[in-house]
C-alpha cells in the first residue's frame, strides 16, 4: 500500500540525514530557579489571574458550597444544569441543587449532545487541579467527567479544591507524573471563550461559554 | 468557495507588494495591528534575563527533538496507535488530501467543520474537499471571515488581520442570509457564533491542526481562545488532525516551556483560553468525544530542509508569528503579497522547501537582513543567515549548484555572473581598478539616467568628476 511506502520514504529521508542526537534538555532547572509560593499565595494569584481574565470567582468552603452554588444558579436563572458522573456522585450537593434547578445527567454516549446545544443553561464540572501562574483550571476528562459540559452551554461552573493549586503547569505535570499516561482529554481553561479576530477587539463568548464561574473551595 | 491552487503566483510578489504599499488605508490598519501585537508581546516579557533563559530552553528542546526526529516519530506513532489514534503519512499535499477524502468516504461524511490549521491551508484541503463534493466550513472566527470573503489568511495567527471591522460588517450583511448590517464587534461575533454552532452540531468530521505532539504519551496539544478547536475535536464523531512531521517533542515536560513561549510571543497572552490535550478517541464508558481520531503527518519538503544541517533549523519553528509582527517588510506589505501559505520571515525560509526555490527566491531577496525576526524568534531560528543561504543557493550556477534545495540555481544569470566576476577582478588588481575609475570619471556623461529600481525613488547616480585619489593628490 502507498501508506507504508510514504511512511518508509519519509523516515528513510530523515535517517539519511544522519543527525547526531543532542543531549536531552531538562526543563527542571529553569523552573527550579523561579519563585515558589506557599499555598495561600498561590490561591490568591489564581483568583486574581482568573478575575483579570473575566472569570467570575466565588470563594467558599465545602460546608457552604451547596448554598453558595444554589445562590449562583438562582441569581443567574440557570434552570437546567448538565452534570457528569463526578458531580452526580456528590449526592448531598446534588440533592440541594435540585431545589433550584433541574440537573441533567450526561452519562450515555452522544445521548445529550443536542440538548447541550439547545436547552442546557450551564455545565457544572469538578476540576482536577489549578495553576496559579496562568490562572488556569485543569479539567481531567474521562468517563466521570464529559468534555462538552465545559464547552457547549453558555455558562460553565467549575468547582476547585484550592489545595490542588500548583505553581505552574510544569510543577503539576511533574508532581503528578503525567508522563506515565493521560486520560482521553485534559483541558486547561483560563477564561470565558474569547476572540480578537475582528480588528483586534476583544469579544467574549466566541464559540464556548460566555461566562466562566469558578467556585474556589477553601477549608481552613 | 473555489480557490486557485497554490494561492497566487509568487512571481507577482513585487507587483502585489507595491500595490499594498500604495494603499494608505491598508498601511494604517496593518501598522495598527502590528503595533498592537508588538506591544502585547513585549508586555509579556518584562524580565529579559528570564526570557533569554526560556528561549535557551525552547531552542534546546526543539533542536533536541529534531536531532531525534525519525525515532520520535516512530515512538509517537506506536503510542498513538496504542491509544487508538490512527496515524497516516503523506509525502505531498495530494497524498494528504487523498488520505483525508478516503477517511471521509469511509465514514460517509458530507460535511466537515474545521478548527484553525495552517497545514490544511498548505495542502489546500478545502479545495480538494469541495472537488470531492464535501462541504468544508472554517470555524475560527478569523478563518470564517476569510473564507466568507473568498480569500486566504494573511497571517498565521490572526487570519483576518487585513480586514477592518467595517469591511467585516459589510461582508456579513452581504453574505450571511438574514443578517442586517452592524459594526458592533460583539454583535458580529455573536452572529458568527450562531451560524457556526448549528454547523458544529451537524458536521460529520472535525478537522484541527496540532501545536505539539508528545511522543511519550501519544498526545496532541492544541491551543486556542475561541473554543472552536475544542468543538471541532469533540462534537463530530470523527476527528482528523493534520500537521507537519516536525511538530513532535519527546517528553510531556517539554510542552510547558514551548507553550509559554508560543502564547506569549504570538498574542501576548500568558496562556490561551484553552489548552487542549487529546490522547485518545472516546472510550467505551465516556459520554462524548469522537469515536475515531486520525492524525495525518505531512512531509511536503520538510525532509529536504531536514537533510541540510543549516537549513534544518527552519523546522524549529513553533509558528508563533512573532517574526512577521516585527518584520519591517511584512508590516508594510501584509500577508497576501507573499502569495504563499506562510507569509513573513518564516514564510521566506520555509516556502522554498514546500514550493521550490525557482518560484520563491524573490522572497528571500525581499529582506534588508535587519535581523528583527531573529531577535524575537522564541526558538532562536537564525532567519537572516538562512535568507543569505537561500539567496546563495538561488543565484549559484545550476551546473554546480548543491542539491540541498529544489530549484537551486534558478535565479542564476550568466550575464550577471560575468559582471560580478569583472567587478571582483577590478577590486583584486590595482591597475585594473585605476583604469576603471579613470574611465568612469572621464566618461561619466555616459551613465544612464534610468538605473532600474534605484531611480524610482532616487536621483540617478553618476561617478564624480574627479576621482577620490586625484582629489587627495591635489591636497597633498
Ligand atoms: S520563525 Fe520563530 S518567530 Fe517566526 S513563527 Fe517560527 S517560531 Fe515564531
Amino acid at each position: 500500500m502507498s501508506q507504508t511506502t510514504a511512511r518508509d520514504k519519509i523516515l528513510g529521508r530523515l535517517r539519511a540525514a544522519d543527525c547526531k542526537p543532542l543531549p536531552l534538555p531538562d526543563a527542571t532547572d529553569f523552573y527550579a530557579q523561579r519563585r515558589h509560593e506557599d499555598l495561600a499565595t498561590r490561591v490568591e494569584r489564581l483568583a486574581l489571574n482568573l478575575s483579570n481574565a473575566m472569570a467570575e470567582v466565588h470563594r467558599t468552603t465545602s460546608s457552604e458550597l451547596p448554598a453558595a452554588l444554589s445562590r449562583v444558579i438562582r441569581d443567574k436563572s440557570l434552570s437546567t444544569v448538565a452534570v457528569g458522573r463526578d458531580v452526580l456522585a456528590r449526592q448531598a450537593l446534588c440533592d440541594q441543587l435540585q431545589n433550584v434547578c433541574a440537573l441533567m445527567p450526561v452519562t450515555t454516549a452522544h445521548a445529550e449532545t443536542a440538548a447541550l446545544f439547545d436547552r442546557v443553561d450551564a455545565g457544572l464540572t469538578l476540576s482536577y487541579a489549578a495553576i496559579a501562574e496562568t490562572g488556569s483550571v485543569v479539567l481531567w476528562c474521562d468517563s466521570q467527567s464529559p468534555r462538552l459540559l465545559s464547552l457547549v452551554p453558555p455558562v460553565h461552573i467549575v468547582l476547585v479544591d484550592v489545595r490542588r493549586t500548583f505553581d505552574t503547569l510544569f510543577a503539576l505535570m511533574h508532581q503528578e507524573n503525567w508522563g506515565s499516561g493521560l486520560p482521553t482529554n485534559v483541558v486547561m481553561v483560563s477564561s470565558p471563550s474569547k476572540t480578537a479576530d475582528i480588528q483586534q477587539t476583544l469579544a467574549y463568548g466566541a464559540h464556548g461559554p460566555k461566562q466562566l464561574i469558578v467556585m474556589l473551595v477553601e477549608d481552613h | 468557495m473555489s480557490q486557485p491552487l497554490n494561492f497566487v503566483p509568487v512571481a507577482e510578489f513585487r507587483e502585489r507588494a507595491r500595490s499594498v504599499v500604495a494603499n494608505p488605508d491598508l498601511q494604517k490598519s496593518l501598522r495598527g495591528a502590528m503595533d498592537f501585537l508588538q506591544a502585547k508581546r513585549s508586555a509579556q516579557f518584562p524580565d529579559d534575563a528570564e526570557f533569554q533563559r526560556l528561549r535557551d530552553l525552547g531552542e534546546a528542546i526543539r533542536q533536541y527533538s529534531l536531532s531525534r526526529l525519525p525515532e520520535l516519530l516512530e515512538v509517537l506513532e506506536a503510542k498513538l496507535t496504542e491509544n487508538g489514534i490512527q496515524v497516516h503519512w503523506a509525502e505531498t499535499p495530494e497524498q494528504a488530501n487523498t488520505i483525508f477524502i478516503d477517511i471521509a468516504q469511509r465514514h460517509n461524511a458530507r460535511s466537515v467543520i474545521k478548527g484553525k490549521s495552517m497545514v490544511s491551508e498548505e495542502v489546500e484541503l478545502n479545495h480538494a474537499l469541495q472537488e470531492a463534493g464535501i462541504d468544508a466550513l472554517e470555524s475560527d472566527m478569523g478563518e470564517y471571515i476569510v473564507q466568507l470573503a473568498d480569500e486566504k489568511p494573511s497571517h498565521i495567527i490572526m487570519p483576518a488581520i487585513h480586514k477592518t471591522k467595517v469591511e467585516i460588517a459589510e461582508l456579513f450583511a452581504e453574505r450571511i442570509p438574514g443578517v442586517d448590517y452592524t459594526d458592533s464587534v460583539d454583535e458580529l461575533i455573536q452572529i458568527g457564533r450562531k451560524v457556526l454552532r448549528e454547523k458544529f452540531a451537524a458536521a460529520d468530521i472535525g478537522v484541527s491542526g496540532v501545536n505539539f505532539m508528545v511522543a511519550e504519551t501519544g498526545t496532541l496539544c492544541l491551543v486556542e481562545n475561541e473554543g472552536n478547536g475544542r468543538m471541532s475535536t469533540t462534537v463530530p464523531r470523527v476527528h482528523v488532525a493534520i500537521t507537519g512531521i516536525e511538530k513532535v517533542v519527546e517528553k510531556l515536560a517539554h510542552v510547558p516551556p514551548l507553550l509559554s513561549l508560543l502564547t506569549r510571543s504570538a498574542t501576548g497572552q500568558a496562556v490561551t483560553t484553552y489548552v487542549n490535550m487529546i490522547s485518545s478517541p472516546r472510550k467505551v464508558d465516556e459520554a462524548d468525544g469522537p469515536d475515531a481520531v486520525h492524525l495525518i503527518l505531512l512531509d511536503n519538503g520538510r525532509t529536504q530542509a531536514y537533510a541540510d544541517e543549516q537549513l534544518r533549523s527552519t523546522l524549529q519553528c513553533i509558528r508563533c508569528g512573532a517574526c512577521m509582527n516585527h518584520c519591517p517588510v511584512y508590516t508594510r506589505i501584509g500577508g497576501h503579497a507573499y502569495g504563499t501559505t506562510y507569509p513573513g520571515p518564516i514564510g521566506k525560509i520555509i516556502s522554498p522547501h514546500l514550493l521550490g526555490l525557482d518560484s520563491t527566491y524573490g522572497l528571500a531577496t525581499a529582506s534588508t537582513l535587519c535581523g528583527a525576526c531573529a531577535e524575537v524568534c522564541p526558538v532562536r531560528i537564525p532567519i537572516p543567515d538562512l535568507l543569505i543561504r537561500l539567496r546563495t543557493e538561488a543565484y549559484s550556477n545550476p551546473a554546480t549548484a548543491s542539491e540541498a534545495v529544489r530549484g537551486a540555481g534558478s535565479a542564476y544569470s550568466s550575464v550577471a555572473m560575468a559582471l560580478w566576476h569583472a567587478w571582483a577582478a577590478t577590486y583584486r588588481y590595482p591597475a585594473l581598478y585605476r583604469l576603471f575609475t579613470w574611465c568612469a570619471s572621464r566618461f561619466r556623461f555616459l551613465t544612464p539616467g534610468k538605473q532600474g529600481g534605484w531611480t524610482v525613488n532616487h536621483r540617478a547616480m553618476q561617478p564624480a568628476r574627479r576621482r577620490f585619489r586625484d582629489q587627495l593628490k591635489d591636497r597633498a
